[in-house]
């Protein structure tokens, strides 16, 4: 069965198909929330969150095509959930970023440039650049013209490059 | 912008070379696919076409789900000794009348198992009445992930012939891999005397021909009852509208109230809120809550109306009463909807019907009721040429407290725009104040 086929049978209602998807799609969905939530525990019970919530949703998919991209953006709208929440608990920030997912010096930086998006653009790069969806597929699934999604991606590029050479300029101080 | 996406092209190298705990992730999914499925099982209740449908659904299978078991302390003395009997009694919890066979002894505890690979059945008892009989089931599902439906219960001679299938069936989960169900079985005549096989399939689905059967050989033991019956012909009159009581028969497993709606009614009665029989200490006997609570007739304004069974209790007088019924202006108890441009066209006027979503052959349709308003909306669909389409399954989910959704999937057949959905129940009531005296 094709990834799309696999999807239709889903959103009839067949629970093994449903599964089959979930698990074609796991590793996506679980980096995905690793990422956010920079925590192997706090990803898993996402990816549960996740299942449920997808299971429950599955019929109003209307482009099976894009079952892959619905299940992210599902995923990363639970995380922002989670993290909001967090802010109201966690004073002290710093806590978050310390059980990140790596110590390289380039990942951090991304990861605090991205901090700095909105959660709108945010979504966009991470689809974008951790998910290699195309473009013209973000723009599909989002029901957005391409040309906006283009757009905005550039800008947040770019926001994301002013915040690089601010940092750049700093450590050459 | 290259210098850019190298490094989130780093940044990505950093994600991916995380690893993946592979075990706890597909159980992460495992965990949320089984919570999301027992919720809307919960939600869910399948129906299922059989034979003909009348105004009243001919044949219900019914999910319930009891979280706590409320029986008599009487009750729950009789049921102490009887083996299996634990299993089931949720199943009868809401039902005076199985109760009080129960306790009189009237229950032929069986407890024979039959399984197959993947599922394991016991009959664990039964209570007969004149002509029928309630089979009392607990169901293992031994596979690990997928469903496991048991459908199609029949009784058969030793030949392997169908005397009879079930006219209901009523469900418990008691969990993911445990449920009960009470088979409600009639036969043409007298009970069969000689040895039985009551069987069921497995399926993979609610709606789906079962691939395995089990089979499981009984005989009835129980003594013989006889129904009593009362001849009424009464007519009586709510809000105009004239219902004419013609009988009311007590057997054991449940009581039969036969009634007509007068042809010339402005209004299309769609059944009774509160029918009920009430002795001479005041004590009710109301309709069944899980299994079959009507059924409908040649004549499509005559329906027998079920009441739980006062047959084991002695009573000096007996008096029908009753007050409000589902009922609306005839003219106006349709709907009619254009599944290509997912649109309703008309419905009852106080606009009850919304949010017409079409995926494919499945329909969906919001209705709003009160809080606590879960009865499907039709069960006759009529094409623009009067050509009539045969749903299977049906489904009522809860959107909100006072809305429900209604989801039908339409055969794969060729049809014309709009359809017509005569309406069988709507939010909309008469209220009058019946009492018939019958014994």
């Amino acid at each position: 069965m094709t990834e799309i086929e696999l999807a239709n049978q889903a959103i009839r209602g067949d629970d093994d198909a449903f599964l089959q998807l979930m698990l074609l799609h796991q590793k996506a969905l679980y980096r995905t929330a690793l990422a956010y939530l920079k925590n192997e525990e706090e990803a898993l019970e996402a990816v549960q969150e996740v299942t449920f919530r997808a299971y429950e949703k599955m019929k109003t998919l209307r482009m099976p095509e894009y079952a892959k991209t619905w299940l992210i953006r599902i995923m990363m709208n639970y995380c922002h959930d989670v993290l909001q929440k967090k802010k109201r608990f966690v004073v002290d920030e710093d806590v978050v970023h310390v059980k990140g997912i790596s110590d390289d010096f380039t990942y951090l930086e991304v990861e605090e440039a991205l901090s700095h998006l909105s959660e709108k653009d945010r979504q966009l790069v991470y689809m974008k650049y951790l998910h290699d969806i195309k473009i013209k597929d973000i723009a599909n699934m989002t029901s957005t013209p391409e040309g906006t999604v283009k757009t905005r991606l550039y800008k947040a590029i770019k926001l994301l490059r002013a915040f690089f050479e601010e940092r750049g300029e700093g450590r050459r101080v | 912008m290259f210098e850019d996406e190298k490094n989130l092209e780093k940044w990505k190298e950093a994600i991916e070379k995380q690893e993946i705990p592979k075990a706890p992730l597909e159980n992460a999914i495992l965990q949320g696919f089984e919570r999301a499925r027992h919720k809307q099982a919960k939600q869910r209740r399948w129906f299922r076409k059989r034979g003909v449908w009348t105004v009243v659904a001919a044949a219900i299978l019914v999910f319930t789900f009891i979280t706590s078991i409320r029986v008599s302390p009487a009750f729950a003395n009789a049921i102490a000794s009887i083996p299996g009997m634990s299993a089931i009694v949720n199943l009868i919890q809401d039902n005076k009348g199985l109760q009080l066979a129960i306790e009189n002894e009237h229950y032929q505890a069986i407890g024979v198992s039959g399984e197959t690979d993947d599922a394991k059945v016991t009959l664990e008892g039964i209570i007969t009445d004149e002509t029928s009989l309630v089979a009392f089931v607990t169901e293992e599902n031994k596979t690990r992930s997928s469903n496991r439906y048991f459908t199609n219960f029949r009784i058969l001679d030793k030949t392997g012939h169908e005397l009879s299938n079930a006219l209901s069936v009523t469900w418990n989960m008691s969990d993911d891999r445990n449920s009960t169900a009470a088979v409600e079985v009639d036969f043409d005549g007298k009970l069969p005397e000689e040895e039985l096989i009551f069987e069921t399939s497995i399926s993979d689905a609610p709606d789906e021909e079962g691939k395995e059967t089990i089979q499981i050989p009984f005989q009835i033991e129980l003594k013989p009852v006889k129904k009593e019956q009362y001849i009424i012909n009464e007519t009586v009159e709510v809000q105009g509208q004239k219902i004419h009581v013609r009988s009311i028969t007590i057997g054991a497993i449940k009581t039969a109230i036969e009634i007509e709606f007068d042809e010339g009614n402005s209004m299309e009665i769609f059944g009774f809120e509160d029918l009920r029989l009430e002795d001479e200490k005041g004590e009710i006997w109301t309709s069944i809550q899980n299994g079959v609570t009507a059924r409908g007739t040649d004549n499509p304004n005559v329906n027998t109306y079920y009441l739980q069974s006062n047959y084991f209790k002695e009573s000096e007088r007996l008096t029908l009463k009753f007050n409000k019924l589902m009922a609306m202006d005839r003219e106006d108890a349709f709907l009619i909807i254009d599944t290509e441009k997912a649109e309703i066209i008309r419905q009852p006027k106080d606009q009850r019907f919304s949010n017409l979503a079409v995926y494919g052959p499945y329909i969906e349709i919001e209705l709003r009721g009160e809080p606590g308003y879960h009865h499907g909306a039709f069960s006759t669909i009529m094409d623009a040429n009067g050509k009539e389409l045969h749903t299977m399954t049906g489904k009522i989910s809860i959107v909100e407290d006072d809305q429900i959704s209604l989801g039908f999937d339409l055969p794969d057949e060729e049809y014309t725009n709009p359809l017509r959905l005569p309406l069988t129940a709507y939010p909309s009531y008469i209220n009058g104040n019946v009492s018939i005296p019958i014994k």
